[in-house]
């Protein structure tokens, strides 16, 4: 599969095509709030070439009148071929209203109309034991909205096949929720729809939300013919869902060097997002909440809807409050003059009650992987106080941060994966595993933990493609989806090789306890054996093939923790900021192959380079990208990227090959914190938007005296 | 392949691109590609062809724009091209290399076996752009720094943080596979 890849023979979305596909292009409001008065296509439906033009009066399921953000799809002109729909698609006269828009998150926050999700949660009496604070480390910080960026577009083409059933192949993650939604918006019922899924590279959850689907089976349902729809880039940046933009405030209250009270206030606004917001606000308390052993606690975390794109989760959309909280952690122990690292130690979250409403009270958090880390992370390699305070006696514009982070993905974890597992007649197995994460090599990773339960070499084990039809049900997007299929799919080999031995001696003659399976066989304790081609062959001829499916039932899974050091230098005359280093320790492991584990980590760090310093780009007063998002979106590239260093620490736990749960989301929230950290120790002052772009550098660059 | 005179049945400003991607639109060329050649449209290049199509007019100074046009190399008489800014016409007499004429998955080329192994290939998009970016450097400089093994595959991927792609380009020109 992996030189399947590299060979560039995989296909993905964009490389399937139908002959005499329709091509579908959609036009865009050019604003952020407005409604559809008229529509008239007569110019654009006029010209050769040009088949269907749906607009909100002809496509009234789909397309609503009222124009959400900029970049909404207010019409799809459908065309012969590709360029053409584009090109057309500007022909469309559109008549649209103005409406005021609501961009400003404070704003909506006191519409209960567009309040979308309100958590409150706390512990002790944060209020009280503030006041008795010596002294309170207070800081707000803000993430822009970052676009998920993923270099493949997404590309839907949907027609029917020889029974008229309506089939769909789309970038989608969960092909199974793709077809429950169209089943929904097109009232088909869903048996009357197959979705099959190739490879999906980037992102997964900015799939989430676009409909290009529904356009796409609307107009094969309407004409009878296959269709197409592949997004440009632009579109994709300006319409594909990327990180919310949040604020964050957190206060601090320190009494005899020791944070005794914590008041976390957050405002996420997820633009035209429905779905999702307080799983997002209790999943971003819990992140943040069980880093720290503090009794007094107040979190309060507000989501709100406003007229800009939808948003979603890549890489941990709840990432702004652990962030923050470093942030503010940081200024504390350099209030305090402390270590960083040492500052952090004793802190370490013990058992406490009150924070129940989050779904997961951190309580049930184990604090050992936090506090080995930190001890790892103080014996050496990451840090010393010596060497950090070395860079800052030199006078010198390098610096070094520290972030920790750990991510628990809650109770529901693991639940809604499924696989199962066939036995065919030559003793080679097809393997249907649901869902597969996009970052690609976990396909492999199931193939070969099933191969290795059942003794065979990996070819023997043949993955089978993502398919309504063929796959096993699967419920949602469990997080993390590789710790969740990855159970489902040891479940479903174990129970496979128990079925294989149990036939395997009844060919024998033998009863189950007196044979074993090896090598691609059963043997029993005279030197007989039956292979698994002889076991296939004759369960098939007896009428009871050899078939498991097996979805197993919730289990939370780990709770990833991670630690990273960064290590900066600042250019003190134009604010440019250059990675020097990353180092991450990570709880987890000892892995079989730890190549997955570390790319994913390696991946997160080189993202959090570009999180921290350069992505996001905001909207202009009226709801549009303020600058041509092609240009000025900054792209980490090799040359960006410090060495990177990645380190596991195996806990004690009992780790499975899918242990290393959501890796990359708490490597890259703690090293964005810890990134910023250097920056701060390097200019001496605070930069509180991200990213930390020159300008906003050199603002917070306080003379050498007072670093 | 091999593209010769009479194969060239295209527009001015017909990219080489069009002409891999199409066979079917350009008869004369079709009898001519080998096997591998003829399904070279490749999810990488076709796609980053479509991307860059869009936006180039709008913006040579994109770095989205570049990564893009890192996606869809080829080799044009040995040189690394971006096949959808290479006009067909340029191409003529010359000889095109794209991924699937460098291996296949059942004969790979040394560099996409060190891929391989390495752990460098994640969701595997960009995975052929950086191998031909990997070859033409090992092409012009057989035994490359860390340093310039990074310039060579810079602004493509967006899963692996290039440790483990710098590792495999390295791996390769340690065994001398180019």
């Amino acid at each position: 599969m992996t030189l399947r890849r590299a060979s560039g023979e995989a296909p993905f979305a964009a490389d399937l095509e139908k002959p005499g596909a329709l091509h579908l292009a959609i036009r865009r409001s050019p604003l952020a709030h407005g409604r559809v008065v008229r529509t008239d296509g007569t110019s654009a439906r006029s010209l050769p070439g040009v088949t269907l033009v749906l607009t909100p009066d002809d496509a009234s399921g789909l397309l609503d009148p009222e124009l959400r953000y900029v970049g909404d799809c207010a019409a799809v002109v459908v065309a012969e071929d590709a360029e053409l729909a584009r090109r057309r698609a500007k022909l469309v006269d559109l008549e649209v209203e103005p409406l005021v828009p609501v961009l400003d998150p404070d704003e909506a926050s006191v519409d209960p109309a567009r309040v979308l999700a309100r958590v409150e949660v706390g512990a002790g009496d944060p209020t009280a034991e503030m006041a008795r604070a010596d002294r309170v480390v207070e800081r707000t910080l803000c993430l822009p909205f970052v676009p998920a960026m993923s270099l493949e577009p997404s590309v839907a083409l949907t027609w029917l096949d020889e029974d008229r059933r309506l089939v769909v192949r789309t970038s989608a993650e969960s092909p199974f929720r793709v077809r429950g939604r169209l089943a929904e918006r097109l009232g088909l019922p869903a048996a009357r729809i197959r979705v099959a899924r190739p490879l999906v590279a980037g992102g997964a959850a900015r799939r989430a939300s676009v409909s290009i689907e529904e356009l796409c089976a609307l107009v094969t349902l309407r004409t009878g013919r296959p269709a197409r729809l592949a997004l440009t880039m632009e579109e994709e940046l300006v319409t594909a869902p990327g990180h919310p933009p949040q604020r964050v405030r957190v206060r601090v209250g320190l009494r005899e060097g020791r944070i005794t009270s914590l008041q976390v206030s957050v405002l996420a606004d997820l633009g035209d997002a429905s779905e999702g917001a307080e799983e997002l606000l209790r999943s971003a308390g819990r992140q943040a909440l069980g880093l720290y052993d503090v009794g007094h606690v107040a979190f309060e975390a507000r989501a709100v809807r406003t007229h800009r794109p939808p948003t979603a989760a890549p890489r941990g959309a709840d990432m702004g409050v652990g962030f923050a909280l470093e942030c503010a952690v940081n200024e504390a122990a350099r209030a305090l003059d402390e270590d960083p690292l040492a500052f952090r130690r004793p802190r370490l979250p013990g058992p406490r009650e009150g924070l129940e409403g989050l779904g997961e009270a951190p309580d049930s958090l184990d604090p050992q992987p936090l506090a080995l880390l930190v001890d790892a992370g103080a014996r050496g390699g990451g840090w010393t106080a010596e060497a950090a305070s070395a860079l800052h006696a030199a006078g010198s514009r390098r610096a070094r941060g520290v972030g920790l982070a750990r991510r628990s993905t809650g109770t529901a974890a693991g639940a809604g994966a499924a696989a199962s597992l066939r036995l065919l007649d030559d003793g080679s197995l097809t393997l249907a595993a649901a869902p597969s994460s996009a970052g690609g090599a976990d396909e492999t990773a199931y193939a070969e933990a099933a191969a290795e339960i059942l003794g065979l070499p990996l070819r023997r084990v043949v993955p089978a493609a993502a398919d309504t039809d063929s796959a096993p049900f699967q419920s949602g997007d469990p997080a993390p989806a590789f710790f969740a299929t990855g159970r489902a799919v040891e479940e479903a080999a174990s129970m496979m090789r128990q079925r294989i031995l149990e036939e395997g001696a009844r060919l024998l003659g033998m009863d189950p306890s007196g044979v074993t399976v090896n090598e691609g066989a059963v043997r029993d304790g005279a030197g007989r054996s039956v292979d698994y081609a002889a076991i296939g062959a004759a369960a098939l001829r007896a009428g009871h093939p050899l078939a498991v499916t097996t979805s197993p039932s919730a289990v939370p899974a780990p709770c990833s923790s991670a630690l990273v050091f960064a290590e900066v230098e600042v250019d003190e005359v134009t604010g440019v900021v250059r990675a020097l280093g990353l180092q991450a320790l990570l709880a987890g492991g000892p892995y079989a192959d730890p190549r997955p584990a570390e790319g994913q980590a390696e991946g997160a760090l080189a993202a959090a380079v570009e999180l921290a310093l350069a992505a996001g780009f905001s909207l202009d007063e009226a709801g549009r990208p303020a600058a041509h998002p092609l240009r000025h979106f900054s792209l980490v590239s090799a040359g960006d990227v410090p060495p990177l260093s990645v380190r596991f620490l195996p806990t004690g736990e009992p780790s499975s090959r899918f242990g290393a749960a959501a890796v990359g989301e708490t490597a890259a929230r703690a090293a964005v914190a810890a990134i910023l950290g250097a920056v701060e120790s390097a200019v001496g002052g605070r930069i509180d938007t991200l990213p930390a772009t020159p300008p906003r550098v050199l603002e917070a660059l306080e003379p050498a005296d007072r670093r | 392949m091999r593209v010769d005179d009479e194969d060239l049945h295209v527009g001015a400003t017909t990219s080489l691109q069009e002409l891999v991607d199409s066979p079917l639109a350009y008869p004369a060329t079709a009898g001519l590609l080998p096997a591998a050649c003829r399904s070279a449209r490749s999810a990488v290049a076709r796609n980053a062809a479509t991307l860059a199509g869009e936006s180039v007019h709008g913006d040579p100074d994109s770095e989205i724009l570049a990564s893009l046009l890192a996606l869809n190399a080829v080799f044009v008489d040995g040189q690394p091209a971006a096949s959808c800014l290479t006009l067909a016409v340029r191409a003529q007499g010359r000889s095109v290399v794209t991924i699937e004429g460098l291996g296949t998955s059942g004969k790979p080329h040394p560099i996409q076996t060190a891929f391989a192994r390495a752990g460098a290939v994640q969701c595997g998009f960009c995975t052929p752009g950086l191998v031909l970016r990997a070859k033409a450097l090992l092409d012009w400089v057989p035994r490359p720094t860390e340093e310039e093994v990074r310039d060579a595959i810079s602004g493509l991927c967006r899963c692996t943080g290039y440790v483990k792609p710098v590792q495999a380009v390295l791996a390769a020109a340690e065994a001398g596979g180019r």
